[in-house]
């Protein structure tokens, strides 16, 4: 029905006139925006830009000369070295778990911005299994259906926010040459029909696709709770000029509430901006004089059986 | 002796003129139309020795008390010319009355609203009796007159999105407005997306709208009542009358079954968009690929006649839009030949049925009793079946179906009792079974050699349904020579999944009459609203879901107070008014920002927010009701604010269509027997929007390696998200356009040498005025991000026959 609605909409937007009109907005005075989703297993890092204005040419800019403080309460435990492309980082210091950390960010021009958060407790993952559903064979390839079931006991103390991902790692091996060409890490995208991941599908489907699921504990509040997902890939079983070989794994995050609400009112903005008439999304954030995100989160990764055998973690 | 005798003759002419006096005697009875026996709703009957006059109800039924005494009765209505009775008044007298229509389009019609005497009499302020004749000499979106757009011109009342059917009244959202045809609420007034109403103007007699000042046996919704009444159908003779127009045609046929007993009353529409356009899409598309687009409406009525005192109505409505595609294709896979068929598409409609009973338990009690159905509903359809062309066949499908809607079963009974000349009583009451469905999916499965399989989805909102009753009771009683009042009370509840919310509603209209010509009213009310219509864009998608109040989204509330003053001048040829008012809501809903309206799987609950919602301002309205030019200029001056405390961080922002200045000129020159022209120009205060004020990197872009490399080898883009300023902070530029039309009338149809007919000709937004539909971002021809304005309709041609006979 989604897409229904979307051509109405759209009959309606090609029998519209588009003229350019001039809207008044006050003078833009640019604003820090800092980014920072940490993690203990990594050390510290923190990009760093400017706003621009909604209108005109002029694309946001990176900073490369601001000065990226983390404190933990009064005390000073790093300051950030740049390393191009607005990135800071840590060459030595990485956040523990569920202590309260602070970024102050300064750079010529601007307003102090700063922002506070913490690592949350990891998540409780009591068992994670595997499940071959489905295999279609051909003489080059096979098509696997597995699906995999994750256990988590929640704790009854707090509200607690989650997230889940399947990253797919590729490497291509030139046959004739030996070349290894290792690509990017990518989201392998995942269907279920479990409401405790939220974002359903708008209209039909029994089964949600995720790229990427962020939730909260609502749901399955205090108790133990299985997360029951479904993944497809191939497999290429004949050797060719490129040998694709492929490892899964599967994150299980808990993520702090900034975190939370930050992916959730992205993912709203980049699926409603298209929509004139929907009512406009701000992207949450909790920088104070500025823009942005310094939240924390941690993750327990489990990788995905192939052939039998797992695979090592990339 | 003589002396004596006389004395005592005198004593007893005395007694006798005393006695007299005292005496008082009522006539009641029914106004009708001499030519087809229509009741006329809103009729006015005055005596002006005695300053004492009452108006007809809505089945034309009067009655007034007057001393024993010779009276001139004075009966008007508009566009009928008015009667004088002499009455020798020595007893009750039961007398039906009928007028004669004035010659349309010969004479002097009256606009719009009541006549001079009505007007300045009535303690109602804030309503607004519109006469559908002269709707359809009014210009109109491509033709099509539309009752829902005429409101739409009348002050205090906004249209929300260009070519909406929304009615925005004094701050109101299009939720808190009652609909009724014939006592039927009708829950979607849209074809089209709102481009026009379900109301068929050749089927209706009588439209009223009630901004302010409800009286008692109104309630349930907290900003306006437009009731709409059905043609009877006529009594004496058969007629029938049509239009053909470039959207839609229609037709509708009346007469007696039995001479003045009983009648009926039957009307269709139809577009032909889908039929002109089908051969061209057949053409394009050689896979058999189809579309559906269309709309209709259905109106009839039967009227019985029972007897002097007892009269039996029955009302039906249908009305659907459709639009949807289907398509077939073949292939061969595995030496079997194959065929796909795609059908999707969706639809939605009104359907209501009224049986009403008029019963006169004496000439000072009339009683009506109803019964109605009222059901909306939206489905959306989509549907793949696969058939393998083996022997013998094999069929698999997958079909999917949403629906939504509400269905009402109500019956209530009003009582009008006039017991003495200074009071008039209104009192009944009445009770609703709404039954929602908000929104249940059903997923269908054939696959190979299975049997079908249907699956429920997992809804978080189950259909269910809810109780709503109402009691009321007001009195119009007259204070003094100079002050009248209307004092009702209203008490409602509603008992839905196991709550019970009730509302005791006070209600109260004053006027004051500083002079002959002048009135001063005030009114004040508090109303209760038990329903909650979620909806979720500036246009009018069918997707809208009725819901009822829970334990967490409460009944909505609100109070309004108003004050005015009407005049009326050069003889009642001029009416003008000033009216102010005040209007606090609380309970109002908005959606939470990117809330999925349509995903069943989960609590509307959690996809909107409750808040408090204030309105003021003020409202001229100055008619011109005599003469070759005739017609109204509306103004008003108004504020609309919300404050919820999870959007915009808690502060007060304007609502959307919070229109500082509306306008409305609607003119109407007659310049000859067989020419008039008709005029509309409207002009409103740019709609309040948000925008985006900056923007800057999306952070998660930078953790990406990809885009990091892209950055070092070209320097690309880097995706990017927006920050919005406060809500509605900034306005879209003004909308004002003007629209004209010109309608030539003969003496006989078309196609026959007897009737009437008319051909209208005109242009909507005749100078081309690039109004706003909406703004978005995008780029300019060099690259710079800019804001651009979309604009819906540019000038468009009108054009339609209308004939009769």
């Amino acid at each position: 029905m989604k897409h229904i609605l979307t051509i109405c909409l759209a009959a309606l937007f090609l029998a519209a006139c588009e003229t350019v009109v001039e809207v008044k907005l006050p003078p833009h005075e640019e604003r820090l925006v800092v980014h920072s989703l940490f993690e203990p297993d990594s050390l510290w890092r923190v990009n760093v830009s400017a706003t621009t204005s909604s209108t005109g040419a002029q694309d946001p800019r990176l900073i490369d000369d601001a000065t990226v403080e983390i404190w933990e309460g009064e005390r000073l435990i790093d300051r950030l070295s740049p390393i191009g492309l607005g990135t800071f980082t840590s060459t030595t210091s990485r956040p523990a778990p569920e202590k309260m950390y602070t970024v102050r960010v300064t750079a010529p021009g601007f307003a102090v911005s700063e922002g506070a958060g913490a690592v949350p407790p990891a998540a409780r993952v009591t068992a994670f299994e595997q499940h071959l559903v489905e295999e279609i064979a051909s003489e080059t390839f096979v098509q696997r259906t597995e699906r995999i079931e994750l256990t988590v006991d929640d704790p009854a103390d707090a509200r607690n926010y989650y997230g889940l991902q399947i990253l797919q790692s590729r490497r291509l091996i030139n046959n004739e040459t030996g070349e290894i060409t290792i690509l990017p890490q990518s989201n392998l995208r995942f269907v279920s029909n479990d409401p405790a991941l939220g974002e359903p599908d708008v209209f039909g489907a029994e089964k949600t696709q995720y790229k990427e699921a962020i939730f909260n504990d609502d749901l399955f509040n205090g108790r133990p709770h299985t997360f029951d997902f479904e993944i497809e890939y191939a497999l290429s079983l004949r050797e060719t000029e490129v040998t694709i070989e492929r490892s899964f794994l599967v994150v299980f995050m808990a993520v702090s509430e900034d975190y939370f609400l930050y992916g959730k009112t992205v993912t709203l903005q980049n699926s409603t901006g298209d929509n004139p008439f929907a009512e406009p999304v701000h992207v949450h954030s909790n920088m104070t004089g500025g823009l942005g995100i310094f939240a924390g989160y941690r993750t327990e990764a489990f990788p995905v059986k192939i052939n039998g055998v797992t695979e090592p973690r990339p | 002796m003589r002396v004596i005798c006389l004395l005592m003759v005198m004593g007893l002419m005395a007694v006798q003129t005393a006695q007299a006096q005292q005496q008082r005697f009522t006539i009641s009875g029914f106004v009708t139309d001499s030519e087809d026996g229509e009741n006329l709703i809103g009729a006015n009957l005055y005596v002006f020795r005695v300053k004492a006059g009452t108006v007809t109800n809505n089945y034309g039924f009067y009655s007034l008390t007057l001393p024993a005494d010779s009276v001139y009765l004075r009966v008007s209505y508009l566009g009928y010319q008015t009667r004088t009775l002499a009455i020798d008044l020595r007893a009750d007298l039961n007398l039906d009355i009928e007028l004669t229509a004035a010659e349309v389009r010969m004479d002097e019609v009256e606009v719009v609203a009541e006549r001079a005497e009505g007007a300045i009499e009535s303690t109602q302020m804030s309503v607004v009796d519109l006469p559908v004749e002269q709707v359809q000499k009014l210009p109109a979106l491509l033709g099509e007159v539309d009752i829902i757009k005429a409101i739409q011109l009348l002050p205090g009342v906004q249209s929300g999105s260009e070519g909406s059917s929304g009615l925005y009244v004094r701050g109101g959202g299009p939720d808190q407005n009652l609909v009724l045809l014939d006592g039927a609420p009708v829950y979607n007034v849209s074809h089209v997306f709102g481009f026009l109403s379900v109301f068929n103007a050749e089927a209706l007699q009588n439209v009223r709208l009630i901004k302010g000042g409800f009286p008692a046996r109104y309630g349930g919704r907290l900003s306006s009542v437009v009731d709409i009444s059905m043609k009877e159908g006529n009594l004496k003779t058969y007629t029938a009358e049509g239009a053909v127009g470039l959207v839609s045609s229609k037709l509708t046929v009346q007469g007696p079954i039995l001479k003045d007993k009983m009648s009926f009353i039957v009307s269709g529409r139809r577009t032909y968009i889908d039929v002109l356009a089908r051969p061209f899409v057949r053409r394009r598309a050689p896979d058999g690929e189809d579309f559906v687009s269309y709309f209709y409406d259905f109106n009839a009525k039967l009227n019985y006649v029972a007897s002097k005192r007892s009269r039996l109505y029955l009302s039906f409505y249908a009305g659907e839009d459709a639009f949807g595609s289907s398509s077939e294709s073949r292939f061969r896979a595995g030496g079997v030949q194959h065929r796909e068929r795609f059908r999707g598409g969706f639809d939605w409609g009104n359907v209501t049925a009224t049986l009403r009973w008029n019963y006169l338990f004496s000439n000072k009690l009339f009683s009506n009793t109803t019964l109605v159905r009222s059901r909306y509903a939206f489905d959306v359809l989509t549907r793949i079946t696969q058939i393998e062309e083996s022997t013998p066949p094999v069929e698999e499908f997958e079909e999917v179906v949403y629906a939504s809607g509400i269905d009402d079963w109500s019956a209530k009974i009003d009582f009008d009792y006039r017991p003495h000349p200074h009071h008039y009583i209104r009192f009944g009451g009445g009770a609703v079974r709404h039954a929602f469905n908000p929104g249940v999916g059903t997923l269908r499965l054939k696959v190979a050699q299975l049997g079908p399989d249907e699956v429920k989805l997992t809804p978080r909102t189950f259909p269910f349904s809810g109780v709503e009753y109402a009691l009321y009771a007001e009195d119009d009683v007259r204070l003094t020579r100079r002050l009248k009042a209307n004092l009702g009370l209203h008490f409602s509840g509603m008992r839905v999944n196991g709550a019970t919310y009730t509302s005791l509603q006070p209600r109260l209209a004053m006027r004051y009459l500083a002079r002959p010509d002048w009135a001063v009213k005030a009114s004040f009310g508090t109303m209760q609203q038990y329903l909650h219509l979620l909806t979720n864009s500036g246009i009018n998608l069918p997707t809208d879901l009725w819901l009822a109040a829970t334990d967490r989204v409460r009944p909505q509330k609100s109070w309004q107070a108003a004050m005015g003053v009407t005049h009326t001048f050069k003889g009642g040829a001029y009416e003008a008014s000033l009216e102010g008012y005040y209007k606090s809501m609380r309970n109002v809903l908005e959606y939470r920002p990117g809330a999925n309206f349509v995903a069943p799987n989960e609590d509307w609950q959690d996809k909107v927010e409750t808040g408090d919602a204030w309105a003021y301002g003020a409202e001229i309205f100055v008619q011109k009701k005599r003469g070759r030019t005739t017609g109204w200029l509306g103004y008003t001056l108004a504020w609309s604010k919300r404050r919820f405390g999870a959007l915009n961080e808690g502060r007060t922002f304007p609502y959307r269509y919070d229109r500082r200045h509306d306008v409305a000129l609607v003119l109407t020159h007659k310049l000859n027997d067989r020419l008039d022209l008709g005029a509309t120009w409207v002009y409103g205060s740019g709609q309040a929007i948000t925008l985006a004020t900056a923007r800057f990197i999306d952070g998660r872009s930078l953790d990406n390696p990809v885009y990091r490399e892209r950055l070092l080898e070209d320097g690309a883009s880097l995706p990017e998200l927006s920050d919005y300023g406060a809500r509605n902070s900034y306005r879209m530029a003004a909308y004002h356009r003007l629209d004209l039309v010109l309608n030539w009338h003969f003496r006989k149809a078309f196609f026959s040498r007897a009737g009437e007919s008319t051909l209208s000709l005109g242009f909507y937004n005749t100078y081309n005025r690039k109004n706003p539909f909406f703004i978005f971002a995008a780029r300019d021809l060099q690259g710079n991000r800019v804001f651009k304005q979309a604009t819906l309709f540019p000038i468009l041609p009108a054009l339609s026959y209308r004939f009769r006979f």
